[in-house]
């Protein structure tokens, strides 16, 4: 007969991942610890519901996020949907890749542009819809279906926050960049020959 | 057997014969989003085309820098105050699937 030391064995591996993504979604210690207290405690009581032979991460994430929801039930930030409509997935990599250096794999050459504390800083700063999307797509590896099941949202609405997260923590990462002067003339001379889209007026690239 | 499956998302070429066509499904593909047909003719151009593939690595390396960056290790105490309170709760898990 399986019991609690069951549910433990079954559950304990996802602890780190659950606790990673409760940092980001409170950025806060205290409260990452007890989200995920509370989201154990969920559901170990609620594990008779759970489906043997379906996806368990995925049910853990679930609870988190319901958890999360009702737990803060704070006015969602509106993103601005506007500034983003002119962006694509490929910002950064328009904006800020120098293919001429070789010998250095793409993420080195990511690292030397961006700290750790920036990227924590950029996925902060997302509004919390997009966020959730991204960091159980990008840093999780679920599927859109899982992650509709997870958000409890149709894969398309998943699809669309996706790419509306990912143009905007690009965004977020070029103006720290930009901020810091890293942003060089070769960078903008790629934009024009691989981007026909002007910069939106917004972006004050090259004014200073 | 044609269904919807073979191409997804729809605005993606059920073939990936040209870099825009690359460019438009890439993150799907990193997503292991596209139809098992997309997902292999996007791999062919991508395997053949040193531009996308200087992209895709770009990407990859953005998921990366992504992943490592925001991985926070739980402290110390954490497994043994949640698996604690488990222990100690006075619900007993009936036999429901899942036990």
């Amino acid at each position: 007969m399986a019991d609690t030391a069951t549910f433990i064995e079954d559950t304990e591996e996802f602890m780190s991942s659950l606790f990673s993504t409760a940092m980001r979604l409170t950025n806060n210690r205290a409260d990452a610890e007890d989200l995920v207290q509370e989201t154990y405690l969920k559901a170990y009581r609620g594990y008779g519901s759970f489906q043997a032979g379906t996806n368990l991460r995925a049910w853990l994430f679930r609870i988190m996020s319901n958890t999360h929801i009702n737990r803060y039930r704070t006015k969602q930030r509106r993103p601005n949907e506007t500034e983003l409509d002119d962006l694509d997935d490929f910002y950064l990599y328009r904006r800020l890749h120098n293919p001429g250096v070789t010998g250095r794999s793409a993420e080195d050459e990511l690292m030397e542009l961006f700290s750790e504390g920036e990227v924590v800083a950029a996925v902060d700063a997302l509004p919390e819809n997009y966020r959730m999307a991204v960091l159980l797509a990008d840093v999780e590896g679920f599927a859109y279906k899982e992650i509709a099941e997870i958000l409890d949202i149709p894969v398309g609405t998943v699809m669309s926050r996706l790419h509306r997260g990912r143009k905007a923590l690009q965004k977020e990462l070029y103006e720290f960049a930009s901020a810091r002067g890293l942003t060089s003339r070769s960078a903008e001379e790629q934009v024009e020959q691989h981007d026909e889209q002007e910069p939106t007026s917004s972006e004050t690239l090259s004014t200073d | 057997m044609s269904n919807q499956q073979d191409a997804f998302p729809p605005e993606i070429p059920v073939t990936i014969t040209d870099c825009t066509a690359a460019f438009a499904g890439l993150s799907h593909y990193l997503d292991g989003a596209l139809a098992p047909p997309q997902q292999a003719s996007m791999k062919a151009h991508i395997d053949s085309c040193p531009p996308c593939l200087d992209a895709f690595q770009f990407q990859t390396g953005f998921r990366s820098m992504l992943q490592n960056g925001v991985k926070d290790d739980p402290p110390a105490g954490l497994r043994d105050r949640v698996f604690g309170q488990i222990l100690n709760d006075p619900f007993t898990p009936d036999s429901g699937p899942g036990f």
